[in-house]
C-alpha cells in the first residue's frame, strides 16, 4: 500500500467521525449556552416585570387609597380623648396606620401619635383602622395629655400606602 | 468535505440555524415578553390613573351650601347644589362646644334615591342631588336660644359643606354671587352698625367705646362717631387698605324738592382701644387693612378728610328724621400678583335720627311653653333727648297680647298701670314731675302666661311715648323666644 494511500485512508476514516461528533457537540454547546442565555434573560426579565409590577401596584395602591377626616368630636367627660370620623371616598379599602395630633396655635408646639388604632387589620397593618368604600368610620383616641379649649389641634391620618390627610377643629 | 455535486458544505450551518432560532427565541419570549408585560402594567396604572383624576376633576366641580333654619322649633338646614349632581350620604350637627348633637348616615353602597326638598318632609339618606335642587333635613334637635348650630354635610366623593344656625352673616356662597354682581369685596356686618358719644373733646378726643348704641336710631346735632364691622370676601383673596378718603355720609330726602340739604360726612379716624382717638391731625390716619377672610371694625367720627385737614367732631344737624347712610370706602387692594387702586361703595344702611332717644331691656328673653313668666322691662331716657323739668317719657305701651292673663306688677313711683281687653299693658306718669326724664330710668314689671309652642319668637310690639321736642315715640324691640 501507497504509504501516501495509507495516510489518506487514515485521515479520511478520523474526519469521517470527528466531523459529526464535532458538529454534534457544537449544536449541543450552541443549544446549551443558547438555553442558559434564554432562561437567564426571561429570569432577569421576571424579575424586571415582577419589580416593576409591585412598583406600579404600590402607586395604584396609592392612587386608589381616597379618605377624609370630616367630623372632631371632644369628649366632654375625659378632656384627653377625642373622637374622629372618616370617610373612604375612594373604590378600595383604606387602612389608617397612624394619626399625628397636635396644638396648631399655641406656643408651645406638641405632638402625640396614635399608631394603635385598632386591631384585625391586614399583614403589616395589623394595627390598623380599617375603613370600608363608602362608609363612615369613627375611632376614639386618647391623646394623653388634656386638650384645651380654644385651641386649634390638628390631626393629621396616614393611610397604609402613604397618603395622608390633614384637619383641623378647636376645641 | 463536499456533496455529491461537489459543492462544499457548511460545518457551521446547523449549528447557526439553530443560534439564529434560539436568538429569535430569545427576543421573542423575552424582550417582547417584557415591553408587552411592561406595555399592560402602564395600561392599568394611567388607566386608574385616569380614573382618579376624573374623581378629583368631578370633587372640585362639586359646589353646595347649606342654609339653617327653624322649623316648629327644631333645627332644621337645606342643602343647595349650585355645581355638579352629587349624593349625599351623611350629615352631622354640632353645637358651639363641638359636640356632635345629631348625626345620620347611610349604609355604605346603598342606592342612593332623588333628594326631596319639601317643608313637611325631610330628605333621607343616601339621596342624589341633581344640579340648581335643594334637600332639606328637618331634625328632632330642638334649638337652644344663644346657642350656634354647625350643619356639615358630605358628600359621596368626600366633600364637605359647612353651615351654621344661626348664620352670624351672609354666607360666602350668597356673598361671593353677590361679589359677582358687582357690589364690592366689603362686607358691612349689618348688626355691627353702631354709634357712640363722646367722653372728651378737645383738644384729646375720646369716645366710649364701653357703651355702643345702636346705629338705627341716633341723636340729632349731636357730636357722635360711628362704627361697623367690615368684612373682607375679596373673591381673589386680596388683602384690602382703607385709606383716609373713605367716610360714611348722611343724606336726607328733601320734602319739598332737594337741594338745601347738607350731606354730612363722618371720615374715618383711628381709635386707640380705650376710646381715644388717635388720628386728630392733618396726615395722621393709618391706613387699616383687612386681610381676605378677616373682619376690622371701622370707626367713622371725623368732619374732614384727615388727608386733607385736621380732626373736627361731627352731627347729624341737618333735620330730623329717616336718613340713608352710605359707607364710601377708598384704598388699595393688594394681590399676590398686583396691587391696585380700590373704592366701593356700601349702601345698605340708614339711620332715624331724632331728639328723643329711649333705651330699653327686657327680661328674660326665653320662655317656657304654656307657662307663666314675669318679664322685667327697663326703660330710659338717653342724654341725647329733649330735657327740661316738663320733658320725658310720659306713658309706656306693651302689646302683649299673644300672652294670657297678662296683669301689672307693681308700677314705678307715681305711675299707674292698666291691662285692656286686648292684651294692651299702659304704664302712664301721673304727673310731668314722674316722667323718666333725660338719663333717668324706670323699671316695669308684668306677668303673662306664653303660648303652647316650641320655637316661637313672640314679639310684643311696645313703645314709649314722650312729651316735649319733635319724636313723640318710639317703637320698643322687645320679645320672647317660647320653647319647650
Amino acid at each position: 500500500m501507497n504509504p501516501r494511500q495509507f495516510g489518506k485512508k487514515k485521515r479520511r476514516s478520523i474526519g469521517a467521525i470527528t466531523p459529526v461528533i464535532g458538529a454534534i457537540l457544537m449544536i449541543a454547546v450552541t443549544i446549551a449556552v443558547g438555553f442558559a442565555t434564554w432562561a437567564w434573560a426571561r429570569s432577569s426579565a421576571s424579575n424586571s416585570e415582577s419589580n416593576l409590577g409591585n412598583a406600579i401596584g404600590q402607586n395604584i395602591n396609592y392612587l386608589k387609597e381616597n379618605f377624609v377626616i370630616i367630623n372632631a368630636n371632644y369628649s366632654s367627660t375625659s378632656n384627653q380623648y377625642v373622637t374622629l370620623w372618616f370617610y373612604n371616598s375612594g373604590n378600595t379599602t383604606v387602612y389608617i396606620k397612624q394619626v399625628w395630633i397636635s396644638n396648631v396655635t399655641s406656643t408651645e408646639p406638641w405632638t402625640y401619635t396614635n399608631s394603635s388604632l385598632s386591631t384585625g387589620g391586614p399583614s403589616g397593618c395589623t394595627t390598623c383602622l380599617k375603613l370600608t368604600i363608602g362608609a363612615i368610620t369613627y375611632v376614639k383616641l386618647n391623646a394623653n395629655t388634656a386638650l384645651k379649649s380654644g385651641v386649634v389641634y390638628q390631626f393629621k391620618a396616614l393611610g397604609q400606602y402613604g397618603n395622608t390627610y390633614s384637619y383641623q377643629q378647636s376645641k | 468535505m463536499r456533496n455529491r455535486y461537489g459543492r462544499k458544505r457548511n460545518k457551521s450551518a446547523v449549528s447557526s440555524v439553530i443560534g439564529a432560532v434560539i436568538v429569535l427565541g430569545i427576543l421573542f419570549s423575552v424582550v417582547y415578553g417584557y415591553f408587552y408585560t411592561v406595555s399592560q402594567d402602564q395600561q392599568v396604572y394611567q388607566s386608574i390613573e385616569r380614573q382618579v383624576n376624573s374623581v378629583a376633576i368631578q370633587r372640585n366641580q362639586e359646589n353646595l351650601y347649606i342654609v339653617g333654619s327653624l322649623q316648629n322649633g327644631n333645627v332644621t338646614f337645606s342643602v343647595n347644589n349650585t355645581g355638579i349632581p352629587a349624593t349625599l350620604v351623611a350629615y352631622f350637627i354640632t353645637d358651639q362646644t363641638g359636640k356632635v348633637d345629631n348625626y345620620v348616615n347611610s349604609t355604605a353602597g346603598a342606592s342612593p334615591s332623588a333628594c326631596v326638598s319639601s317643608p313637611s318632609v325631610s330628605a333621607s339618606l343616601p339621596c342624589m342631588l341633581n344640579q340648581g335642587k335643594s334637600a332639606t333635613f328637618l331634625t328632632k334637635l330642638g334649638y337652644s336660644p344663644g346657642q350656634t348650630y354647625t350643619m356639615k354635610a358630605l358628600t359621596s366623593r368626600g366633600t364637605t359643606v359647612v353651615g351654621t344656625y344661626p348664620s352670624p352673616q351672609l354666607t360666602s356662597y350668597s356673598v361671593n354671587s353677590l361679589v359677582a354682581s358687582g357690589l364690592g369685596s366689603l362686607e358691612m356686618v349689618f348688626t355691627s352698625f353702631s354709634f357712640y358719644n363722646y367722653t372728651s373733646t378737645g383738644p384729646k378726643y375720646a369716645i366710649d367705646l364701653t357703651r355702643p348704641y345702636s346705629g338705627s336710631v341716633t341723636p340729632f346735632s349731636k357730636n357722635i362717631a360711628f362704627s361697623a364691622e367690615i368684612v373682607n370676601n375679596d373673591p381673589a383673596f386680596g388683602t384690602i387698605v382703607v385709606d383716609a378718603h373713605t367716610d360714611l355720609w348722611t343724606f336726607v330726602s328733601c320734602s319739598s324738592g332737594c337741594g338745601g340739604q347738607s350731606l354730612l360726612f363722618f371720615y374715618v379716624m383711628n381709635v386707640a382701644s380705650n376710646g381715644t382717638i388717635t388720628s386728630t391731625t392733618q396726615g395722621s390716619f393709618t391706613p387699616i387693612t383687612i386681610p381676605y377672610g378677616q373682619s376690622a371694625t371701622i370707626y367713622f367720627g371725623s368732619a374732614n378728610d384727615l388727608s386733607l385737614g385736621s380732626f373736627a367732631p361731627q352731627q347729624i344737624s341737618d333735620a330730623i328724621g329717616e336718613h340713608d347712610v352710605f359707607m364710601i370706602f377708598s384704598g388699595a387692594k393688594v394681590n399676590p400678583t398686583n396691587t391696585s387702586l380700590y373704592s366701593q361703595n356700601v349702601p345698605f344702611s340708614s339711620t332715624f335720627t331724632a331728639d328723643n332717644i329711649a333705651n330699653f331691656t327686657e327680661t328674660p328673653q326665653s320662655c317656657s311653653s304654656g307657662t307663666q313668666t314675669t318679664f322685667t322691662l327697663k326703660v330710659g331716657n338717653s342724654v341725647w333727648s329733649t330735657t327740661g323739668s316738663s320733658n320725658g317719657i310720659s306713658k309706656v305701651v306693651v302689646q302683649a297680647g299673644q300672652f294670657t292673663s297678662p296683669s301689672v306688677g307693681a308700677p314705678p313711683s307715681g305711675w299707674s298701670g292698666n291691662v285692656y281687653p286686648n292684651g294692651s299693658i299702659i304704664w302712664t306718669a301721673s304727673t310731668s314731675s314722674y316722667y323718666i326724664h333725660a338719663k333717668g330710668i324706670n323699671t316695669f314689671t308684668w306677668t303673662g302666661t306664653a303660648p303652647v309652642s316650641n320655637g316661637t319668637q313672640v314679639a310684643f310690639v311696645s313703645s314709649a311715648y314722650f312729651v316735649g321736642g319733635t319724636i313723640s315715640a318710639q317703637p320698643l324691640g322687645i320679645g320672647c323666644y317660647v320653647h319647650t
